[in-house]
């Protein structure tokens, strides 16, 4: 055996462990997924009827299938830009700090590291009409609101929620963006005469792209398969009130493993639709986003 | 009889008894092969020969050699640890059969029932919430209870009358060892300082919640009364607030829903008016119903009788009195209950006899009488409601008192049937939706399901 080949070889044989966990945990149940949703599929049942398309079918004349997706789309649509925009301008405040550096990045980082469950409830006590956000707006002279038990604002108290949660993750990976700017860049754009907020848009921005495309796909994905806080924070867990907050992964559960008869066929359907667009949303974000970066 | 009797038409039970018949032809005739081998004076004088404490024939049964039966259950330490307890009495009793007690996490049960099943696995006997129960047969997951062993009759005698929640298309599927039913909790403390007794009646329900309520500025700081929906506030509309105001909610057979009756239709106004009208509570205060109760923020507040036993660990100097369930035109209250079913796994041979006979074993009276006092759960036997023990238990005696008029709804989709309900109400009070076409939507969409449920069974 050649030199090259051995080591041709053991590289194989260093990737084949991982990739076999990969496709057994990974893998191989996305496409069991595929499968069971082309099937009645009732894990109790005796039979598991094979059905074509039919549950595709039925979603798309399933009011709730529409509302989660929309609320889905709420949750990434509003979730991502604001988070990204929050934890960007706290980045760059954090990264001017030169004091007591250590101290505020585990105060911005805390919650992220603390139980999604823990998170929900608390703020869920927060948001009660006698909780301490309506002590404050009583003090106003303003609510109180029951924020989460009202349709039109409890999806937005859940998405305020999740953007204070996600905070801490951004924010690390926009500093770790930040200090791999080189300094030069911003003495020679100061020389030429730029301001600070030319200096941020023609020189920290464009540099910070590989950084933002990053944090916009895991950020997309992590809105798109919004569960726990919902599971937490929606009255009675269901995404309530009148569905109004109930994402596409909370009605995949109640579907597969509260409804009876599981419809666990069905729920695959709607796993199926969502894997669709995470892939076609993530390519898409690839090529688009990154291309800016490639003139640099 | 009552409406929530679980017989059908004849016709019906014929249809089911078929499929009954073919599906488990094989477990009957292996049944009837054990009680052959059990000898003549078995096989023949089975009725009289039956153990005073069960009332059921399974000591005519015996099994032809050792065998293990698992039994499910899921984890709550009070329950395992009083069956950790019985098993080995049970074995001691029955030599050669072993029985395997499996817990879970409660959260998970379906779950690891449907994965266990998937894998050829699972269960023997099965304890299940009653509930489930329509759907698990409708899986052909149960093998009914052999009429011969565990007649109906004696069942019904026996039981209270929510038994027959747990009779589907003229079967037996499931015998509980207790249930639960629902009662008024009151805060001593509260009515006291407002100089008021704990409420009777639907009027006097509302004057105590009135009188108690009290806010500082625009914000509660006690509650006349819970707003509960997606907790027992479903329950009490469905089978006690529309019963006591004179409806039957359900078609005797199971079929059809009547909730959209006038009579339904004001019961659901006076739940809501507690909110729209009174003001004397709000949604979503203290997060929810039992925990406003517990600390103390609540005046009045509809619940199980299993709140009793988390009251005394979440809030042991909470000063509350119990009382049925305020009445109306009559008195009703909603009932439930986990009851031990035999799965297919145990469809046939001595794993059947040995399941029948530990299900029995645990609806016996010897078991429910020590099972009230540790576990907190009412008996489901008739004999034991009168026992001075528990007529003189303050706190259990209005649950107790409530057992003959309480009522366990026919559920073929719990979960989806709660959510109806609970929309319902939003609809009224959020969206301001008329209760008529409120009702009549979460009427169609439960009637939906238990249309699809029958077809299933021809």
């Amino acid at each position: 055996m050649t030199l090259e080949r051995r080591r041709w070889v053991w590289a194989y044989a260093f990737i084949a462990i991982p990739l076999l966990f990969f496709l057994s945990i990974r893998i191989g149940p996305t496409l069991f997924a595929f499968w069971v949703s082309l099937h009645q599929w009732d894990p109790i049942a005796i039979e598991r009827p094979y059905v074509g398309f039919d549950n595709f079918a039925a979603l798309s004349d399933d009011p709730v299938f529409w509302k989660a997706l929309r609320n889905t789309w709420i949750y990434v649509l509003i979730g991502v830009p604001v988070s990204l925009v929050v934890s960007l301008v706290i980045a760059l405040g954090l990264q001017r700090l030169t004091r007591y550096v250590g101290f505020y990045r585990v105060l911005y980082f805390a919650p992220y590291v603390t139980s999604l469950v823990a998170v929900g409830w608390v703020w869920r006590w927060m948001y009660m009409p006698n909780g301490i956000f309506n002590d404050v707006l009583g003090w106003t002279g303003l609510g109180p609101f029951n924020f989460l038990g009202t349709p039109d604002t409890a999806i937005y108290a859940i998405i305020a929620t999740t953007i204070w949660q996600a905070l801490g993750f951004q924010i690390i990976i926009f500093l770790a963006g930040l200090e791999s700017v080189p300094p030069v860049y911003h003495e020679a754009a100061a020389i030429d005469g730029a301001s600070g907020w030319q200096q941020f848009r023609d020189v920290t921005l464009p540099l910070l792209n590989p950084t933002l495309v990053f944090l916009v796909i895991t950020g997309v994905i992590s809105n798109l398969q919004v569960f726990t806080q919902v599971r937490a924070m929606s009255s009675q867990g269901t995404g309530g009130p009148l569905n109004s907050t109930i994402s596409i992964v909370l009605y995949v559960y109640q579907q597969a493993f509260q409804a009876l008869p599981s419809k666990m066929g069905y729920a695959s359907a709607m796993t199926v639709v969502l894997f669709l667009m995470i892939l076609v949303i993530t390519v898409f974000q690839l090529k688009v986003l990154s291309r800016n970066n490639n003139d640099y | 009889m009552t409406a929530h009797d679980r017989d059908t038409t004849p016709r019906a039970s014929q249809r089911i008894d078929r499929r009954t018949i073919l599906r488990y032809g094989a477990a009957s005739a292996g049944l009837a092969a054990a009680a052959r081998v059990a000898g003549p004076t078995a096989a023949q004088d089975a009725t009289p020969a039956a153990p005073a404490a069960s009332g059921f024939n399974t000591a005519a049964l015996q099994v032809s050699g050792p065998v293990e039966i698992e039994y499910w259950q899921y984890e709550l330490t009070a329950k395992t640890q009083l069956v950790n307890e019985l098993i080995p009495e049970f074995q001691a009793a029955n030599p050669g059969i072993t029985v395997k007690h499996v817990n879970f996490p409660y959260d998970d049960f379906r779950q690891q029932v449907a994965a266990a099943v998937q894998a050829g696995e699972g269960p023997d006997v099965l304890n299940v919430y009653y509930g489930w129960i329509p759907a698990y047969v409708q899986q052909q997951f149960l093998v009914p209870l052999p009429e011969d062993v565990f007649p109906a009759a004696t069942i019904e005698a026996d039981y209270f009358p929510m038994v027959t929640a747990a009779k589907v298309g003229g079967s037996y599927y499931a015998l509980p060892t207790a249930v639960r039913t629902l009662a008024l909790f009151y805060n001593r403390d509260l009515l006291g300082a407002a100089g008021v007794q704990p409420p009777t009646n639907w009027e006097e329900t509302v004057a105590v919640a009135k009188a108690t309520a009290r806010k500082n500025g625009d914000n509660f700081e006690v509650v006349g009364i819970t707003w509960d929906i997606g907790g027992q506030g479903h329950n009490w509309w469905r089978e006690a607030l529309t019963r006591q105001n004179g409806l039957v909610p359900y078609s005797e057979d199971n079929r059809t829903l009547y909730w959209s009756n006038p009579e339904g239709v004001e019961a659901f106004n006076y739940l809501a008016s507690f909110l729209t009208e009174h003001g004397v509570t709000q949604s979503g205060f203290q997060t929810d119903g039992p925990t406003a109760f517990a600390a103390g923020s609540a005046a009045l507040h509809v619940d199980g009788s299993y709140r009793v036993g988390s009251l005394a660990i979440d809030a042991p100097d909470l000063n509350y009195g119990i009382v049925p369930l305020p009445a109306h035109k009559t008195q009703a209250s909603f009932a439930s209950f986990w009851a031990n079913t035999i799965t297919r796994n145990a469809a046939e041979g001595d794993k059947l006899i040995a399941s029948q006979k530990f299900i029995d074993f645990l609806s016996s009276e010897a078991v429910q009488r020590r099972w009230t006092p540790r576990i907190g759960e009412l008996p489901a036997r008739q004999a034991l409601a009168a026992e001075p023990e528990l007529v003189n238990n303050e706190k259990l005696a209005p649950f107790i008192q409530s057992l003959p008029f309480s009522y366990a709804t026919f559920l073929v989709n719990e979960a989806d049937l709660r959510q109806a309900v609970i929309d319902a109400f939003d609809q009224v009070v959020l969206n301001g939706l008329d209760t008529e076409s409120a009702i009549q939507e979460a009427q169609a969409r439960v009637q939906t399901q238990l249309d699809e449920y029958w077809a299933t069974f021809g």
